[in-house]
């Protein structure tokens, strides 16, 4: 009998489409649970569209998706419910309520969840938003936030209300490195001290390098490599190399030219 | 077009399931009565007004020609209580609130709000749908009477005051012809009306894509697509409220 509970995830053979376009071509890997899992590719490899067939928001066209060992490719949206609420999201645009403040945006889920207590939520709200450096902003709309705050509110939104794995569509994408850095800081501690799963997807390979236990490489919709972090940088495959390649030269630049865009 | 009604049919059931399944958000529904009832309050009573003037206004000077005057109230009460009166409110409110709700939602759709909703196990009917539907349905019965009573009342002011129909005389007439069963046919309509502007606009905003162009179509689309029902409905319903409520019935 096996004992070692599934992976978080597993995606088997999933293929999607849109208008005959296809964006995944049989994508198979395997989320490890407790742990942090980053998905790395160029733009437009499929990155978002992946994350989002992991709770059921898009049904694939063919393949399974299963959550904690039960396939979740029959599920009505009603029977999604109870999964979605364990799983929090951050969108790659935050996806924040635009007609809710700050503060109500991140109180959404916890209110959703049936918390009633206006204290409880409000020191929640407060909590998570410190967490993510915005301690005390809750009266502001969405509208009035520059794109790093929004990002910050809609993790904060997705830490609220404790789930056990978090979704991350490109965390650090469009923050000040400093910034950067605390937020990938904060993937790894809740990773560390609260055991969430989280799937990263990140062009960042430093904060890769950091918070991630697991990597995924993805490109042109099909995964390269999938492995630990060390084994990434020996991997052989072509499309890895390049990524590599490329993420070392914007680090120390080959020459003083400048770097031609393709 | 199949697969149109299809989606329209689909929008219907998942609001059946979600009416009979889910808690009632009291404070959603209630700020959409603000919303749509409240604020259509204006735009509903002048519509009322001066359809009642210009309908008394022509009748009176037809009917005198032929000493029939003193039917001009009744015309005018008929026509606004069973036709004009929820027709002409819901159309009003198709304009104004239809459209609010199909650019709010689509926006709300083509910048992953509705995602976010789901991926939080909100469902989007429950949460947009549904008190927008409870909403229309408290709100229009109430805007259809007081397009109707604004109707009636200009059409008085209209033959009583600047004609000079004498004024008991022209409120009997109107009484003595006018049944509550005419009332009532006209605030059934108004309900179902009320009932398709929300399908319609909230269908279209919940499958609207493509940025700000996709919303704009959609919104262009719920007007249209509530008007044309408006109508049409109206048409079929004004033939069955007959059978139902006809116009000779005796006083409940
Ligand atoms: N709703 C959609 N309709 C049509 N095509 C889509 C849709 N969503 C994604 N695509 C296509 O799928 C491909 C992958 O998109 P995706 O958003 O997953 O890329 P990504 O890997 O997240 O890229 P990035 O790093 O730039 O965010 C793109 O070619 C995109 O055009
Ligand atoms: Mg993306």
């Amino acid at each position: 009998m096996n004992l070692e509970p599934p992976p978080y995830f597993e995606i088997e053979d999933l293929y999607q489409a849109f208008d005959g376009q296809a964006v995944l071509q049989g994508v198979s890997f395997k989320v490890p649970r407790g742990r942090t899992t980053a998905i790395l590719g160029g733009s437009g490899a499929g990155k978002s569209v992946l994350l989002r067939h992991l709770n059921g928001l898009l049904k694939p066209i063919s393949g399974t998706v299963r959550v904690t060992g039960i396939d979740i490719g029959a599920f009505s949206e009603r029977q999604l419910r109870s999964i979605r609420r364990r799983i929090g999201v951050l969108f790659q645009d935050g996806a924040l309520f635009d007609s809710m403040s700050v503060g109500e945006n991140v109180a959404f889920p916890l209110r959703e969840g049936g918390e009633r207590s206006a204290k409880t939520i409000a020191d929640r709200v407060e909590e998570v938003l410190s967490l993510v450096g915005l301690s005390g902003q809750q009266a502001k709309m969405p509208d009035a936030l520059s794109g790093g705050m929004r990002k910050r509110v809609a993790l904060a939104r997705a830490l609220a209300p404790r789930p056990d794995c978090i979704l991350y569509d490109e965390p650090t994408a469009g923050l000040d490195p400093i910034l950067s850095e605390s937020i990938t800081h904060l993937i790894r501690t809740l990773q560390s001290t609260l055991h969430i799963t989280s799937v990263m997807v990140t062009h960042h390979l430093a904060s890769m390098r950091y918070a991630a236990d697991h990597v995924v490489f993805m490109k042109s919709g099909i995964v390269r490599y999938e492995g630990s972090v060390s084994q990434f940088d020996q991997s052989d495959d072509e499309a890895v190399r390049a990524f590599l390649r490329a993420d070392a030269m914007a680090i120390s630049p080959p020459t003083s030219d400048k770097i031609e865009s393709s | 077009m199949i697969s149109f009604y299809g989606q329209l049919g689909l929008l219907v059931g998942d609001v059946m399931v979600a009416i009979l399944t889910s808690g009632f958000r009291i404070r959603q529904t209630l700020h959409q009565i603000v919303v749509i009832g409240v604020g259509s309050q204006v735009v509903v009573t002048i519509t009322g007004a001066f359809t009642g003037a210009v309908l008394a206004a022509q009748t009176y000077f037809k009917f005198s020609e032929l000493g029939l005057e003193a039917a001009t109230g009744p015309v005018v009460s008929i026509a606004m209580c069973r036709e004009l009166g929820p027709v002409l409110a819901a159309l009003m409110v198709a304009g104004r609130m239809g459209s609010a709700m199909s650019a709010e939602i689509g926006t709300m759709r083509v910048t992953e709000q509705i995602d976010a909703l789901r991926a939080m196990g909100t469902d989007p009917v429950e949460y947009l749908v549904i008190p927008r539907l409870a909403a229309i349905l408290i709100s229009m019965p109430i805007l259809t009477a007081e397009a109707i009573w604004c109707g009636i009342l200009s059409s008085q002011f209209l033959t009583v005051d600047l004609f000079g129909i004498p004024e008991p005389w022209y409120t009997e007439q109107l009484l003595s012809h006018t049944r509550s069963s005419d009332v009532i046919a006209g605030l059934v309509k108004s309900v179902l009306f009320g009932f398709l502007i929300v399908i319609a606009s909230c269908h279209r905003g919940l499958s609207a894509k493509d940025g700000a162009m996709g919303v704009g179509q959609a919104t262009t689309r719920a007007v249209v697509d509530s008007a044309l029902a408006i109508l049409v409905v109206n048409f079929f319903l004004s033939l069955l409220l007959e059978r139902w409520f006809p116009t000779h019935l005796v006083d409940f």
